[in-house]
């Protein structure tokens, strides 16, 4: 089967699950990358999946949505799709893509999801979230759901969703801060929690239109290890679903929904790193911001071309300033040291 | 004599302020080449394959044609290149790469092996890569 045409089994799924007896269909607006999004979902997967996006709703029903994005959970995914027949370990992914077009698979959840361009007669994209149940999620769709679908999606409308922290201020615009898995950037995103006046946008992955260039808030939620708990006694993580090694998540739209902001100019980058004397800012060129900021993002690529991914960010650290960021052994220091870099730096 | 050309698409790279960041897909590997050895890069893009002796005028003054393609046999050796025709003599032994280096960064490559990720070949779903 051609990837469209697995797409369109996923749609009679959909049009199956909402039409059988005592369904019930949850609508939800959402505002992404500036950009009108409907989700549409069954039953309680509009519920399970809600915190995370949930500073992304809007009350606006008159903008017809750029993506709608279809999320159901009915068994079965398995055997429309045959997934059991590609003849890989269950714990591996599979993709299969097309012309403005892409699924993926994780079998072992049962997980699929899906994205297509709009035509002419649709007038929007869609896209499709389908898994067995929302009583044992993974732990990766109860913190960032549809990250593929997003990632998709934003390539296909010119945002591009990179592997980085955003914090930053409604004057002075925001830093992105990218790097590897413990460099320190998630923490330093948390504790800009602490600050009156720092926002935050997100802690691992944020959609950024590199034109401008401007950073996009994606979800509102961190999840933390739990041996770093005591680094952020501000964020309260809790164990969520089935515990996977010992990662924890923390909802921040419940407990800093004031503290969250959707969209912001970006400024600079940082790219932390832990330890030294700081917090101490360093200027580096674009060549070794490209270096330290694009592997982590364009290895994580869920798309089949990662070469326009790469693309976009060179032209993002070729358009500002990038800083490394030692920070030093105390990290409630570093909120007001990225607060006087944004201020010096704002053009 | 031996040509070379960049292993696409599993090879992805951009140029910026004289260094080319150079990422492999099969290998989570990763890759800076600065300077001279940027210059070599840039001489390499496009689809066809390019003989050292095509190449050799892009390091200038840092490296002969001998350390040229001893350096690119180093590029072949790590995954970014591949080489038509046989490897020079004596590749970085005692010619040496000259004023020719580049990094090799491997922190990313627990990316590939943790989440491994299979395209469906045309023979379409569910016929996966091995």
């Amino acid at each position: 089967m051609t990837v469209h045409e697995l797409l369109d089994r996923c749609r009679q799924a959909w049009d199956h699950a909402v039409a059988t007896p005592g369904a019930s269909i949850t609508e939800r607006r959402l505002r992404i990358g500036g950009r009108p999004v409907l989700l549409r979902a069954v039953d309680g997967v509009a519920d399970a999946l809600r915190s995370p996006l949930a500073h992304l709703e809007v009350d606006d029903a008159t903008a017809a949505p750029c993506l709608t994005i279809h999320a159901w959970a009915t068994p079965g995914a398995g055997t429309v799709l045959d997934l059991d027949r590609a003849g890989l370990p269950a714990t591996d992914q599979l993709r299969i893509a097309g012309a403005d077009a892409c699924l993926m698979a994780w079998p072992e959840h049962g997980l699929v999801q899906g994205f297509r361009r709009g035509t002419a007669v649709d007038h929007g994209d869609e896209a499709f979230w389908w898994v067995p149940g929302v009583e044992d999620l993974p732990l990766f769709e109860l913190a960032m759901p549809f990250r593929p679908i997003a990632h998709w999606w934003g390539t296909a409308v010119g945002l591009q969703m990179v592997h980085a922290a955003a914090v930053g201020t409604s004057e002075h615009g925001a830093v992105l801060l990218g790097g590897v898995s413990g460099s320190g950037k998630s923490t330093t995103a948390l504790w800009a929690l602490t600050s009156d006046r720092l926002r935050y946008l997100g802690d691992d992955y944020v959609l950024v239109d590199p034109e401008v260039p401007e950073v996009f808030s994606l979800y509102a939620t961190a999840k933390i290890h739990e041996p770093d708990q005591a680094r952020v006694p501000h964020v309260r993580a809790e164990v969520v679903g089935r515990q996977e090694e010992d990662k924890l998540v923390a909802f921040l739209h419940r407990s800093h929904r004031d503290r969250i902001v959707e969209r912001l100019p970006v400024t600079a980058l940082l790219l932390p790193r832990v330890g030294g004397d700081g917090p101490r800012f360093r200027p580096v060129d674009a060549g070794e911001a490209l270096r330290r900021l694009a592997p982590s993002t364009v290895l994580q690529f869920q798309g089949t071309d990662p070469g326009p991914a790469l693309a976009a960010l060179r032209r993002l650290v070729q358009a500002v300033p990038a800083f490394d960021l030692a920070l030093g052994h105390d990290p409630s220091a570093t909120p007001a040291a990225v607060e006087d870099l944004l201020a010096s730096h704002r053009p | 004599m031996a040509a070379y050309r960049i292993r696409s698409p599993q090879v992805v790279h951009e140029s910026v302020a004289g260094e080319v960041v150079a990422i492999d897909f099969a290998t989570g590997s990763y890759f800076s080449l600065r300077g001279p050895a940027e210059s070599l890069w840039t001489a390499l893009s496009g689809e066809e394959a390019r003989p050292v002796d095509a190449l050799a005028p892009a390091a200038g003054e840092a490296a002969d044609t001998s350390q040229v393609a001893a350096f690119l046999d180093q590029l072949v050796e790590v995954g970014l290149l591949e080489r038509s025709g046989e490897a020079a003599a004596d590749a970085a032994g005692e010619t040496g790469t000259g004023g020719l280096a580049f990094e090799h960064f491997t922190d990313m490559e627990e990316l590939i092996l943790l989440d491994p990720v299979h395209d469906v070949t045309d023979a379409g779903w569910p016929n996966a890569t091995s």
